[in-house]
């Protein structure tokens, strides 16, 4: 397996993450609809399990593809509470937006 | 790890005590006994050699020690007063108490880590309890919204985080603090993702303590959740993140501190002003409490900038901890009676309720930083040790930042002792059992008593 991973250079690992991780910042930043967040919010953190699994291809070393699970658990516990809370939200307000959000604010 | 067992179990064994019939008092009982075997197991671990568990991915220093201490106690002091809030829960009860049990395992795990998964997951098995927990009044749209927004706030937070932690990995080949340690100190030229990895985690964990400027979900979290929760968030998890902050920063980017000693100063100047200045509009005193709560991070924050004396950083949060505790037991005997949280209900509370009304005003003080009370001794810890750091421009605008504080802090204590009460609220009875008074009792001699003689506690490390 590791022959098929480093076929390819770190650093195109490395830029492929970076890029896929700042399309999720632009997204949660500039998106207004909760669950588009959301889905941003899992793009970042999949940048960061491929590039934990070519770093830890790379070194050889099995810690970072061990880590990629438990991110990946982490983040199943995260949809869970999250989508639920979007739930309750939209039961009570009939919408995902969160321009909606701003009861607080006054 | 005893302490981190015995939790988990109680918090469990509630979960399923939740499918049989168990009066109120019992809940309250088991989840109270377990957090003081927690505490005993704990203390046990005093003073001796440091212990690692689970593969070293723990391990329990003095230093662990006491901020586990700390965290167990103000909760537990805080569990005192929750008479009234879980009496008002009718669903679910086992299962909320489950919740802050599951939210001290994750605090637990992240201040005694000794490896960043740890660290990582002891942070979301306690954000992942909290964002239920701001958004338990299902039917409350402001409680929905400070959940949603604290969901989405910290879910972004920790893909930043997790961005930094894997950079550094790349950049050290470990993900244990030894192992980043010894990269950071080697002395060979350091790999660019390695500076780029330590901002990130920088950024991550500023988001999670609420230092500005990634401090804009905290007013709105704090304001709509239920006081409770609110009084929780603000100091017990708030220890943690900053034990876990210190501890992160002091072992692994001590050796690398020019790098990052003028971002933090920043960050610094930027949190105690910003916090300081919005507060000063404010009518609501739990949106108050919220600003004052991030102007009083950036105090904690100077203890990592000047990167040594865990004692400060100890001595301060309890010392805000224990104020901040008083004030929102205050807030909630108010809120309740009155409905809502402004400052105009205060007005006249002295002569309504003397013992409530003295409560508030020590708790202001000592929030303020007035002499005698605990919270002035920690802001003079923390001020020289900033000093004596060569950092004169940070204590510079933090005093007179301070100095803005204590106006905010006055608007309340004028409002209890020189405003009348209107008609109808002279007639406000204040729903406080013994319990609660005795609890009020206690925090008011510990402020002032930290503040006469603080060597109990600071020096302690």
């Amino acid at each position: 397996m590791d022959s098929v991973i480093k076929i390819i250079p770190l650093n195109a690992y490395i830029i492929l993450s970076a890029v896929i991780f700042c399309i999720g910042i632009v997204g949660v930043l500039t998106r207004r609809n909760a669950i588009i967040i959301f889905m941003s919010v899992e793009l970042m953190l999949n940048a960061v399990n491929l590039l934990l699994a070519a770093f830890s291809s790379y070194s050889g070393d099995a810690n970072g593809q061990v880590f990629v699970f438990f991110i990946m658990a982490v983040a199943a516990a995260e949809v869970a509470v999250g989508l639920a809370i979007i739930v309750m939200m939209y039961r009570n307000t009939g919408s995902v937006d969160i321009d909606l959000l701003n009861k607080l604010k006054n | 790890m005893i302490t981190l067992v015995i939790l988990a179990l109680v918090g469990l064994f509630l979960m399923i005590a939740g499918l049989f019939d168990i009066s109120r008092k019992a809940v309250f009982g088991v989840a109270m006994t377990g957090m003081v075997a927690a505490l005993a197991g704990n203390l046990y671990m005093w003073d001796k050699v440091p212990m690692a568990y689970f593969n070293r991915m723990i391990l329990i220093d003095n230093y662990d020690v006491a901020f586990i201490t700390a965290v167990l106690g103000v909760s537990m002091f805080l569990f005192l007063l929750s008479e009234n809030y879980f009496g008002k829960i009718q669903n679910y009860l086992t299962e909320h108490y489950a919740l802050y049990m599951f939210s001290l395992v994750g605090m637990i795990a992240m201040i005694s880590f000794n490896n960043l998964v740890m660290l990582f997951i002891g942070i979301e098995i306690l954000s992942v309890s909290l964002y239920i927990l701001a958004g338990s009044e299902k039917n409350n749209l402001s409680s929905n919204e400070a959940s949603l927004k604290y969901f989405l706030m910290g879910a972004f937070a920790t893909g930043i985080l997790l961005m930094g932690i894997t950079l550094i990995y790349g950049a050290s080949g470990s993900f244990y603090l030894s192992g980043i340690e010894q990269y950071f100190t080697s002395g060979n030229e350091l790999s660019p993702i390695a500076y780029i990895g330590m901002f990130l985690v920088l950024v991550g964990m500023s988001f999670k303590v609420s230092v500005a400027p990634f401090h804009f979900w905290t007013p709105d979290v704090y304001d709509g959740s239920p006081t409770f929760v609110t009084a929780f968030m603000s100091t017990v998890v708030k220890i943690a993140g900053f034990a876990a902050f210190f501890k992160l920063f002091y072992i692994c980017f001590s050796s690398v501190i020019h790098y990052w000693v003028e971002v933090v100063s920043v960050l610094v100047i930027l949190t105690v002003t910003i916090g300081a200045m919005t507060a000063i509009t404010q009518k609501s005193v739990k949106r108050l409490l919220a600003y004052s709560s991030v102007s009083h991070a950036g105090y904690m924050l100077m203890v990592v900038l000047v990167g040594a004396d865990a004692d400060n950083l100890m001595f301060y949060v309890v010392a805000y901890s224990i104020s901040s505790i008083v004030a929102f037991s205050v807030l909630m005997l108010v809120q309740e009676a009155a409905g809502n949280a402004e400052i105009t209900s205060f007005e006249g509370l002295a002569k309504v309720n003397p013992l409530l009304g003295f409560a508030m005003t020590v708790s202001m003080l000592s929030l303020a930083g007035i002499p005698l009370t605990a919270g002035f001794m920690a802001k003079v810890y923390i001020l020289t040790s900033v000093f004596n750091a060569g950092h004169g421009i940070v204590v510079l605008v933090a005093i007179l930042t301070a100095m803005v504080g204590i106006y905010y802090y006055f608007k309340v204590i004028i409002a209890i002792y020189f405003k009348t009460a209107t008609e109808e609220r002279k007639l406000f009875t204040y729903n406080s059992s013994s319990l609660f008074k005795i609890v009020l009792f206690i925090g008011i001699i510990a402020i002032i008593v930290l503040g006469i003689c603080p060597d109990i506690i600071h020096n302690l490390i």
